[in-house]
C-alpha cells in the first residue's frame, strides 16, 4: 500500500493519536528518531489535492516542527522507513534549521524584452547593433536583480535566502524567516519594496508559507 | 510592446500571485524521499516512475526535456495538465 507523505518530524514529537484535519486521518510511520506524517492517498482534482496537502502541512506545523514534503509522493511504508534511515543525519539537520521558521516570497516582474524579430536585418551591422543592445538590456536586468537581492539581504532579518527563478522577465526570491521575526521582516520588506521599483514593472511579496523551498536536503536535491 | 509602468502600480500583495507562489512551492519544492513509486492519476493506468523524475510541476517537467526525463513522465505531466 502507498501513503501520501506530508512531512518529516522527530518521532519523539509525534502525537500518539492524530486529530483528523479536514476529514483526513493522519498517521506516523516511524524509523528511529524520525517519523513521516502520512495518510491514505488523496482523491479529487489535482489543484484541490495540492491545496489540501498544504492545509495539512500548515495545521501540523502549528503544533510540531515539520519538514514539509513536496506534493504527490505516494510511497510505501517500507520505502519511507528505508529513506528515513538512510537520510537521517541530513533530515535531522534540516529539521533543526527549519524549526520555528516560515518562508516569504518576493516576485519582481521586469518589463518584457523587445521581441527578437524587431532586431533590424537590413544590414549585418544593424543586426549586430540590435543584438548588442538586447545584450546590454539583459545585462542591466541581471544587475538590477542583483542589486534588489543585495538591498533586501542588507536590511531583512532572515536565516537563508534562495533565488528560485531568474529569467528575462521574472526574478523570484525566497527568504527563510524565524517565526518571532515575521512581523519585523514583513515591515522591513514592505518599506524596502516601496522604494525599489526602478526597472521593475512591479514587485510583490507573498507569504508566510511553510518552508518548502528550504526543506530539501543535500541528498534529495 | 512594453507595459507602461504607470499602468501597473507596484503592489506589495496580490492574491493570484500568492496562490501561484504557494502552488509552485507545494509542487516544486519540499523534502523528497527519493525512491521509485507507482502512481495512478486522472484515469491514466498505473505508471512506474522514478520519484526524482515525477515530483515536479508540469512547467519544470517540460524544462527537463532531456534523456533523464522519460516518455512516461511526459505522458503523466500532460495528464496532470488536463486534470
Amino acid at each position: 500500500m502507498n501513503w501520501h507523505l506530508y512531512g518529516i518530524l522527530r518521532s519523539a514529537q509525534a502525537p500518539l493519536e492524530w486529530q483528523a484535519v479536514q476529514g483526513i486521518q493522519l498517521q506516523t510511520i516511524v524509523a528511529g528518531s524520525l517519523g513521516a506524517v502520512v495518510s491514505v492517498p488523496l482523491e479529487g482534482q489535482m489543484v484541490q489535492q495540492a491545496l489540501l496537502h498544504n492545509s495539512i502541512v500548515e495545521a501540523t506545523l502549528e503544533q510540531i516542527p515539520l519538514l514539509p514534503a513536496r506534493f504527490a509522493t505516494p510511497i510505501s511504508a517500507e520505502q519511507i522507513q528505508r529513506q528515513l534511515e538512510s537520510q537521517q543525519t541530513a533530515l535531522l539537520r534540516r529539521l533543526t534549521t527549519l524549526q520555528f521558521t516560515r518562508e516569504y516570497a518576493v516576485r519582481a516582474q521586469l518589463e518584457p524584452l523587445p521581441v527578437v524579430e524587431s532586431i533590424p536585418t537590413t544590414s549585418g551591422r544593424a543586426y549586430l547593433e540590435g543584438k548588442a543592445a538586447l545584450l546590454r538590456i539583459s545585462e542591466a536586468r541581471a544587475e538590477q536583480c542583483q542589486q534588489l537581492k543585495a538591498t533586501l539581504e542588507a536590511v531583512l532579518p532572515f536565516r537563508e535566502s534562495k533565488v528560485l527563478e531568474a529569467s528575462q522577465e521574472l526574478y523570484r526570491l525566497a527568504f527563510l524567516v524565524a517565526q518571532d521575526k515575521l512581523l519585523v521582516f514583513q515591515n522591513a520588506l514592505q518599506s524596502v519594496l516601496a522604494s525599489q521599483h526602478q526597472g521593475f514593472v512591479r514587485i510583490t511579496m507573498h507569504g508566510a508559507f511553510a518552508p518548502y523551498s528550504f526543506a530539501e536536503t543535500d541528498s534529495s536535491q | 510592446m512594453s507595459i507602461p509602468k504607470t499602468a501597473l502600480p507596484p503592489l506589495v500583495h496580490d492574491e493570484n500571485f500568492t496562490l501561484l507562489e504557494l502552488l509552485d512551492r507545494v509542487l516544486n519544492t519540499g523534502v523528497v524521499l527519493v525512491g521509485d513509486v507507482t502512481i495512478s492519476v486522472a484515469g491514466v493506468d498505473l505508471v512506474y516512475l522514478s520519484l526524482r523524475a515525477l515530483l515536479t510541476s508540469v512547467e519544470t517537467a517540460r524544462k527537463l526535456e532531456n534523456p533523464d526525463f522519460t516518455a512516461p513522465a511526459r505522458i503523466l505531466a500532460e495528464a496532470l495538465t488536463d486534470s
